[in-house]
């Protein structure tokens, strides 16, 4: 009985002494993996040819395409997004519709999550700070995401 | 007297029992639930296949997506007769066992707090992390993936892969030892949750009960085992089964399933096949019914296809774990007092976004 | 495996030659017999106590306006037999009345509740035939019946 309420208190004791495995956000963030589905881009306004399937296939109607100067392209509804990936795994054009790496997408006015075309071929703005990455695992089982 | 708990209870999630007590033993409960029902089954009458896939992942989608988005697939490569290629199939086992331990990383979580464990939480949150990097790595989301598509998988298991994946199990499984004696052993724990909220095996029968909660009672049942979908007809594997049908013997069920899935990822790393991992299927679904069945990390998942030769459903039914499951609530409740209620909830893993769709 | 299904489904079909409308094979653990409405409880006793169909899965409704039926499906799974059967019936939609099955499954208690929200369909001896997933004061139609609309009607510019 009191072994078994010892032991777990020792247990969890030593973790006193190891790494932390959290990260301290805003100043640190973690690094995203390769293929992140953050916020939704146009690699360019003139690589994607209006075809209208992004929107077709959408299944929350978050992209509507709309008349761009000349052409048609995509303007996109973050509010509705929920990164799902069909609109890029069914754009046909390879300078067209792509993921990024941002995942800070709030806005303080609903009107700005509604991206019009030339806003959503800009590239997220990144602000400076560090990128922190998991590191090694290593025999005394630690884990931890860095200092 | 009659006393509600929740939907806003720490202990309940989003969902309402009405509890009939007498000072401190509670009569009779009733579940009120639907605060998180979101029609789903009706969504998907009015969204093609494809864009089906996004919806039907909602119905549990912070626990156990990819169990609920293959049930899904399944029922539709069923009426397309379409072939998948062997390595997709292989990477939809390896998705749908790392989601089973993320999934039961998250009930143990839950389960540890509602007993008053707090260390528990944020272990088992740690090890959990660990398997949503992973997840990151193959599909790039972490919780919602969308990665299972009819007749393939979507993403391609990454380069390098192997290796992280190893070394995270390798930890894992250290880690899963450490649980056993921290919270298994404990005897706080044991006696909040031995005898507790037991059911024989004839009643779990008669219910409906699926997954850990029926094996727990003795029944040893696992579609995985009774009717081999995907590629599980391969591995080997146990099934861990129970006598006493308790609290406990829930959460050891549970326990024992993240060991046996660590042993078919390593099983299935192994050896996964080269070639292709995705085969073009048509948009349109032929005229059909069909009911497919998978294991999810709550139990057997269920969906019912009406096929009318659209591109649309036109019904889809899913029966879920939970749904199942909740049906024990009432019967497990009688004459146990209000503080053993958290504790046989939890154990049973019900999730509201389960249970309403 | 497929052999022990065609034996089931033809000792069902068998016992009751005017009552079961269909009994057949549609694949492997997948046994579907279609009754007369009337006679549902009956063929649910038999194959619940002689055959061994314990374990509810599972109970669906599928509306059919153009025939003006409702179909309803109970998947029973069977833990001796370890196989699967779908018990079917269909009933008219202007009166949509069954006898509820709980008699014989206690577990389709919630699924038929389900069922009479969503589709109206009332179950004749159930209970505690109440609304189940909707708010309580929800009025119109059953909304997983064909007749009831989504709104879907996109509002941006
Ligand atoms: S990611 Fe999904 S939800 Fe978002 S715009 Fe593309 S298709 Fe629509
Ligand atoms: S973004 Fe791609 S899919 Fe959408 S309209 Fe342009 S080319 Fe077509």
């Amino acid at each position: 009985m009191v072994t078994s309420i010892l032991r777990p208190l020792s247990m969890a004791f030593q973790h006193v002494f190891r790494r932390t495995f959290t990260v301290k956000y805003p100043f640190k963030v973690l690094k995203p993996a390769e293929r992140y589905r953050g916020r939704l881009m146009l690699r360019s306004i003139d690589g994607c040819i209006g075809c209208g399937l992004c929107s077709w296939v959408c299944p929350t109607k978050a992209i509507l395409v709309v008349q761009e100067a000349e052409r048609k392209a995509p303007s996109l509804d973050l509010g509705r997004c929920c990164m799902c990936g069909l609109c890029v795994e069914i754009c046909p054009s390879p300078l067209a519709l792509t993921f990024t790496s941002a995942y800070e997408l709030c806005e303080y006015d609903k009107e700005r999550l509604i991206y019009q075309p030339w806003r959503l071929s800009q590239p997220p703005a990144e602000p400076p700070r560090e990128y922190v990455r998991v590191k090694d695992i290593d025999e005394k089982r630690l884990i931890s995401h860095g200092r | 007297m009659q006393v509600s708990w929740g939907p806003q209870h720490p202990a309940s999630g989003h969902l309402r029992f009405i509890l009939d007590v007498d000072g401190d033993s509670v009569l009779n409960l009733e579940p009120d639930v639907g605060y998180t029902h979101r029609g789903i089954e009706k969504l998907t009458e009015n969204r093609t296949y494809l864009q089906n896939i996004p919806v039907v992942e909602r119905i549990n989608s912070y626990c156990d997506a990819t169990n609920t988005v293959l049930g899904y697939i399944e029922v539709v490569e069923e009426l397309l007769e379409c072939e998948v290629p062997e390595r997709a199939r292989f990477i939809r086992v390896i998705m749908a066992e790392m989601n089973r331990i993320a999934s039961h990383l998250y009930w143990l979580c839950l389960m540890s707090i509602s007993v008053g464990f707090e260390t528990m939480l944020m272990w088992t949150m740690n090890e959990r992390e660990l398997f949503l990097d992973l997840f990151e790595m193959i599909t790039g989301a972490r919780i919602t993936y969308s990665a299972l598509r009819p007749g393939g998988v979507r993403y391609d298991i990454p380069h390098g892969f192997e290796e992280v994946a190893t070394k995270y199990l390798n930890h894992f499984e250290r880690r899963l030892k450490d649980y056993y004696k921290m919270i298994f052993e404990n005897s706080t724990f044991r006696l909040r949750t031995i005898g507790v909220g037991s059911i024989s095996s004839s009643d779990a029968i008669k219910l409906g009960l699926v997954g850990p909660c029926l094996r727990a009672s003795g029944v040893a049942t696992d579609v995985r085992k009774d009717e081999p979908y995907e590629v599980y007809q391969n591995f080997d594997f146990n099934i861990p089964v129970e006598k006493a049908g308790d609290a406990y013997a829930r959460s050891l069920i549970r326990f024992h399933e993240m060991e046996e899935s660590v042993s078919i990822i390593r099983q299935a790393l192994r050896s996964i096949p080269e070639g292709p991992i995705r085969k073009r299927v048509p948009l349109v679904v032929p005229k059909g019914e069909a009911y497919s069945r998978v294991e999810a990390a709550r139990g057997e998942l269920g969906y019912y296809l009406v096929a009318n030769g659209t591109d649309k459903p036109y019904r889809l039914k899913v029966s879920t774990p939970s749904f199942r499951n909740m049906a024990a609530l009432p019967y497990i409740t009688r004459n146990v007092t209000i503080a053993d209620i958290p504790a046989i909830y939890m154990s049973l893993d019900l999730i509201p976004l389960d249970i309403d769709r | 495996m497929t052999e022990l299904d065609r034996n089931i489904a033809e000792g069902i079909k068998s016992h009751f030659a005017d009552v079961v409308l269909e009994a057949r094979v549609q694949r492997d653990l997948r046994i579907v017999v279609t009754v007369e409405k009337e006679h549902i409880l009956e063929v649910a006793r038999y194959i619940s106590s002689e055959v061994g169909f314990d374990h509810p899965a599972s109970v669906a409704a599928v509306d059919y306006p153009m025939q003006g039926k409702i179909e309803v499906v109970y998947y029973i799974w069977s833990t001796s037999k370890r196989t699967f059967l779908a018990l079917k019936t269909a009933i008219p939609r202007a009166e949509p009345k069954l006898n509820s099955l709980t008699p014989v499954w206690s577990g389709v208690d919630f699924h038929e509740r389900e069922i009479y929200e969503m589709f109206g369909v009332s179950f004749t001896g159930h209970p505690n035939l109440r609304g189940l997933l909707l708010q309580e004061d929800w009025e119109g139609p059953p909304p997983l019946r064909k007749d009831f609309k989504l709104r879907t009607k996109l509002e941006r510019g």
